[in-house]
């Protein structure tokens, strides 16, 4: 079992570790300018102020997240670069950890061994959650350090609730493709399913956000529970939306296994 | 004692029915042939028998257990190599085999395969040869000596020398008491190295065959070119057939033992000689219509 989840962390080895310094140089980019952005604090509000007030709640725009450090990287960094990169990781590496091995062929080696499907499925799970957690961990844990060479003052709770919120977000997002990798044969018919959820989401947040009547249309949506500003900002770690991902995450991997199992793999 | 027992085994994929409740067992020490031309039902059966597919009806028993509830603890008795040989591109063959170890444990074998096989283990999949491909995959399917081999077309790809170290394996891992299920669509082939045979067309098991019986189901396609008179009388008596004749040209088939078709010859003069061996299909045609 250990070797298949040290396999499939291997094989991920190369495109976490970009996606990880391309999130670290990015952050230290955010920690390098923020002494900057907070002197100009005055100038920003009176931008600001010029703007309507649902295109700016639309795009999560505020005072504090355009001249804080943890605002900034909050709105910036976790609200939209991160988002893309785990979106990315968690499907290529789910896709591509079942449906792929089919569409390849390369599942054969694997189902002739004396594993069973149980040891087979769950190692190749384990392996993904391992990867989105050094993912997740590596891209945003290193603030601490980075802020404290730059002489920012933060409160580390904040950047370990947040952890916790984004892993919730992670491992949602990866389970959901690794349940369709393990029902269908091709990669690219897990991955449709996966980017679905996430526009609609996306969609929905955003009708959410700009018009008041749909307002509830909000927990519908996946990035409702994602919130870095209320977690890096204010402090606030949503227990029920850790649930929820955890919730939805486990319900996906059993559906997904009682599929995996049973299933014909046919080469 | 039968140490697989394949018990009326059916399979469907979606209306279309690939295994039509085949029966045939397969004893110890044997190597079992197994043939069909492409597409009877020779690797939906061996899906079966690997547990990648689970049959609609029947089942499949390998030393008493059961290959669809308990297939864990048979494949550790299992070597496989599949029909078509899919492999990591970017692992190198030691990689390969170091998976195969480190869940199957050190093979005593190892280092013979690879000298026996001529295969280097350090080059990368995706810069291997499809002959280099299948070695590894044979390779991987003998490192821990089996009880069970189950092979799909095993040969293809191999060149003629090695097929010959293959089936010197086959017969010594047989002489050990393993237990060898090989299918072909190469009657030569089986008939060179199998003791049974087991005959499938469209799912449905034709015939199971001792291969001195399977012999005399050979039929050459004979084309002769003469100068004067061709006894045909006596292509009557070897039930040859003839399938063309031209001026001083004849076709013909010939089923059965090609020396007496040697002695009718060796009273003719000829200018041009041409035997075959018939295809698989061509005897499928004369024999299992």
């Amino acid at each position: 079992m250990l070797k298949i989840i040290l396999k499939t962390i291997k094989e991920k080895r190369n495109l976490l570790l970009i996606l990880s310094s391309i999130s670290i140089l990015v952050l230290w980019l955010y920690t390098a300018i923020t002494p900057s952005l907070e002197s100009q604090q005055e100038s920003i509000n009176e931008l600001l102020a010029a703007f309507p007030k649902e295109f700016l709640a639309a795009f999560n725009v505020e005072s504090f997240n355009m001249t804080s450090f943890t605002g900034v990287i909050a709105s910036k960094q976790y609200d939209i670069v991160w988002v893309i990169m785990a979106v990315a990781l968690a499907i290529s590496l789910a896709s591509g950890n079942i449906a792929g091995e089919i569409e390849k062929g390369t599942m054969q080696i694997l189902l002739a061994l004396p594993l069973s499907r149980k040891q087979l499925y769950f190692s190749k799970y384990i392996g993904g959650i391992i990867v989105m957690a050094i993912f997740t961990v590596l891209s945003i844990l290193p603030g601490i350090p980075l802020a404290q060479m730059y002489g920012i003052e933060l409160d580390n709770n904040n950047f370990y609730y947040f952890t916790l919120n984004a892993l919730g977000f992670a491992i949602f997002i990866f389970t959901f493709t690794f349940m369709f990798s393990a029902i269908v044969s091709e990669s690219s018919r897990a991955t449709m399913p996966a980017l679905g959820l996430v526009l609609i989401s996306y969609i929905l947040n955003l009708i959410a956000l700009l018009k008041e009547e749909f307002t509830n249309l909000r927990y519908f949506s996946i990035f409702h529970y994602y919130s870095p500003t209320d977690t890096l900002v204010n402090g606030n770690l949503e227990l029920n939306s850790l649930l929820l991902f955890l919730g939805f995450a486990c319900f996906f991997l059993i559906i997904g296994f009682v599929f995996f199992r049973k299933r014909d793999f046919r080469f | 004692m039968a140490e697989i027992e394949i018990k009326e085994l059916t399979k469907f994929y979606g209306t279309k029915k690939a295994l039509n409740s085949i029966s045939f067992e397969v004893g110890q020490g044997e190597i079992f042939g197994y043939l069909g031309p492409n597409g009877a039902g020779k690797t939906t059966t061996i899906n079966c028998i690997m547990d990648f597919i689970k049959p609609t009806r029947g089942q499949v028993l390998i030393n008493n257990l059961d290959a669809n509830e308990q297939s864990t603890a048979l494949k550790l008795l299992i070597g496989y190599v599949s029909s078509d040989v899919n492999l990591y591109e970017h692992w190198t063959g030691k990689d390969h085999l170091n998976l195969q170890e480190s869940i199957r444990g050190k093979s005593r074998i190892l280092t013979r395969l690879l000298k026996d096989f001529q295969f280097d283990p350090s080059i990368t999949v995706r810069k291997l040869s499809t002959g280099n491909k299948q070695k590894l995959a044979v390779i991987m399917a003998l490192m821990h000596e089996p009880q069970f081999l189950i092979l799909d077309e095993p040969t293809r790809g191999l060149d003629p020398l090695l097929q010959n170290v293959f089936y010197s394996y086959l017969r010594e891992f047989a002489a050990k008491n393993s237990t060898i299920f090989f299918s072909s669509h190469n009657l030569a082939e089986v008939e060179n190295v199998c003791d049974r045979v087991a005959i499938i067309k469209e799912g449905k098991i034709e015939a199971v065959e001792s291969i001195s019986k399977m012999k005399d189901k050979r039929m050459y396609l004979v084309t002769i070119s003469y100068d004067g008179e061709f006894p045909k009388s006596k292509l009557r008596e070897l039930k040859a057939v003839i399938t063309a004749e031209y001026d001083h040209k004849i076709k013909i088939k010939v089923p059965g033992d090609v020396n007496k078709l040697l002695d009718v010859l060796a009273t003719v003069k000829l200018n041009d000689l041409h035997i075959e061996q018939a295809s698989l299909e061509e005897i499928f045609l004369e024999y299992y219509k």
